[in-house]
């Protein structure tokens, strides 16, 4: 039976929260699971749980972890940027190679905006990286934030039947050292700057070990998976789509598994392995 | 402020693994007088919304009452399966009381391994809800709800996980018409039946028949309402709220101005139940929030709900005077190393 042990664990004087899943026996692989930012990561979880029991049960010991500014970790969230999350990756995978002593090197999943935390981090990591797998990418940041200050508009509309201050105002805001807040967080100053600035198709172009990307599609299957243009230019990284509802947002499912998404991950990391 | 935080795993009834986080003053939590217990808001775990309960845990701790957040089976990191796949269908499930078995594992744990024996319990929303449900323990010193839920979930729809009432009713009168032919049996014993709309019609059933017994067999000291309730009350509501009520525990109950679940409460409980709430009133504090919406998702809000929350602890726990306050004066007595005054 695969075990599931809690921890904390450090980074200077920062504690980070972790799940870590360990298979039966000698693990085959490791795998740093980066899940996605705020409610993402809430409506998500149980997704992430379910892959890494899954996977534990395939003899691949699994780290889950809150990057600091989110879940059980330290620091607010507005204390918290792309830079330090991109360290908490690369320092959950060193605790994973700590506690798994067998295991040479660790492939990396991310999700949504933890896809391009977790390409920098298996950057970073060098050789010890053996793979990166991409849920629903996020190929640029900037798009990300037009799509976090979308829920403010949101909100703002649902207050006041109108949102007078605009997303261009918002960003001002942003721009002027304002905290601007989406869904109870506060985007501030550091995580906007580092937001804008990332670009996922540039990370990918740093990446020495092979990447799976594979899309999200919530109706039904297309004829063609073809990449997007951005991300083509490698011919380590792959690409593919898989239909699954967006069980990072609020919706009227209950998702407890990705098995369209969780079936092609495995699928990959089993031939890299091979 | 000098708080620790551990994690705590502890098993419930069904043997599931339920990872808690506990929140702790400074000199831990063993031999405090009072716990808190937050419980999940829906499925946004131990944490809630933007972490709202670990910024809510600071007014306990800074009392001394340590916080056990509890992620329930099923949910966050804990073990467990949830059965449902649509969201309203669990929020219903949580409001007819799921979880509050994994509530009696958490009050469990804090007795044997912290000593201590009087809790205040309860969350946002579902928390809430799964707060008051539970309170039938006598080791529930108080409830503690924010948007506390008095309506079910699931809405009319076309499947049968949301249909109405009605609809369930005029399709139990065909499915009873088929008991006493074979090829009926024979598609149920195939696996060709529509299982879930056949479980809908009995657990429909099931509980028009248990709410309309509640009066009579489980509490009966409800008292009818002046004026009709709404069409989707949770039946167990009122039986549990007034048993709570009853039995002379204090509750806090804080709902957000912009919160539908506050016009509920008012209109589909309060209002209706007017005269019979009229004798607790001393018991409930009831605050709404001005401007805040269901998950307090402004620091104004939460800052807000910290200081009510202070305020109704001093008030209720830490005030001489206070009927509680006897109680846990008395466990001070018994163990004066542990009981922290307000600062």
């Amino acid at each position: 039976m695969p075990s599931e042990q809690p921890l904390f664990f450090g980074l200077g004087n920062d504690r980070l929260f972790g799940m870590l899943h360990v298979p039966e026996g000698t693990p085959r692989h490791g795998l740093v699971i980066c899940q996605a930012l705020a409610e993402e990561k809430l409506w998500s979880h149980r997704v992430f749980v379910s892959l890494a029991r899954e996977l534990a049960k395939h003899g691949i010991a699994v780290l889950r972890f809150d990057f600091r500014g989110e879940g059980e970790s330290d620091l607010d969230f507005e204390q918290a940027g792309i830079a330090s999350r991109i360290d908490d990756a690369v320092r959950a995978a060193e605790v994973l190679l700590e506690r798994q002593p067998t295991l040479t090197g660790i492939s990396f999943l991310g999700h949504r905006l933890g896809g391009a935390i977790a390409a920098a981090a298996a950057a970073r990591l060098g050789s010890r990286a053996q793979g990166l797998l991409v849920w629903d990418p996020l190929p640029s940041g900037h798009e990300y934030l037009l799509q976090l200050l979308r829920s403010n508009l949101a909100k703002q509309m649902a207050r006041d039947g109108k949102a007078p201050r605009t997303r261009q105002a918002l960003i001002v805001a942003l721009e002027a050292g304002e905290t601007v807040l989406v869904d109870g967080y506060g985007i501030g100053r550091v995580l906007y700057r580092e937001l804008i600035a990332l670009e996922l198709p540039a990370l990918l172009e740093a990446l020495e070990c092979p990447a799976l990307l594979i899309a999200a599609e919530e109706g039904p299957p297309k004829a063609s998976t073809a990449p997007r243009a951005p991300y083509a230019r490698r011919a380590n990284i792959q690409h593919a789509s898989a239909r699954e509802p967006a069980f990072w947002r609020e919706s009227k499912e209950l998702c407890g598994r990705a098995p369209n998404m969780t079936a092609l991950s495995m699928q990959w990391l089993e031939r890299q392995w091979t | 402020m000098d708080m620790t935080r551990r994690i705590v795993t502890l098993r419930n009834s069904h043997g599931h693994a339920l990872h808690c986080m506990l929140d702790e003053p400074a000199g831990g939590a063993v031999g405090a007088g009072f716990a808190a217990v937050l419980l999940c808001p829906g499925i946004k775990t131990r944490l809630g919304p933007h972490r709202l309960y670990r910024k809510l845990a600071q007014s306990f701790v800074a009392r001394g009452i340590p916080v056990l957040r509890v992620d329930f089976h099923g949910l966050g990191d804990s073990e467990g399966e949830l059965p449902e796949n649509r969201l309203d269908a669990y929020y219903d499930q949580v409001q007819f009381g799921r979880h509050v078995d994994d509530v009696r594992s958490a009050l469990d744990w804090l007795q044997s391994e912290c000593g201590i024996q009087r809790c205040i319990v309860g969350g946002l929303c579902g928390g809430a809800i799964t707060g008051l449900l539970a309170a039938s323990d006598p080791r529930i010193a108080a409830v503690y709800a924010i948007g506390l839920p008095v309506a079910l979930e699931a809405r009319s729809g076309a499947t049968a996980e949301h249909m109405t009432r009605g609809e369930l009713v005029s399709k139990r009168v065909v499915y009873l018409r088929k008991v006493l032919r074979l090829r009926s049996w024979l598609r149920l014993l195939s696996m060709q039946s529509d299982y879930k709309l056949i479980w809908r019609m009995l657990s429909s059933a099931l509980r028009r028949r248990a709410a309309r017994r509640k009066p009579s067999a489980q509490l009966a000291e409800v008292p009818l309402p002046a004026s009709s309730p709404a069409e989707d009350p949770n039946p167990k509501f009122p039986p549990a709220f007034f048993g709570f009520l009853a039995s002379g525990r204090p509750a806090l109950l804080i709902f957000s101005e912009r919160d539908r679940l506050r016009w509920h409460f008012e209109e589909k409980f309060a209002q209706p139940w007017a005269n019979a709430l009229e004798p607790y009133k001393s018991q409930l504090s009831i605050v709404v929030i001005p401007d805040a919406d269901h998950i307090l998702g402004s620091p104004e809000s939460v800052a807000e709900a910290g200081r009510q929350t202070g305020a109704w602890l001093d008030a209720c726990f830490l005030s001489s005077a206070s009927p509680v306050a006897r109680v846990v004066n008395s466990a001070a007595a018994a163990n004066p190393m542990r009981f922290i005054p307000v600062a």
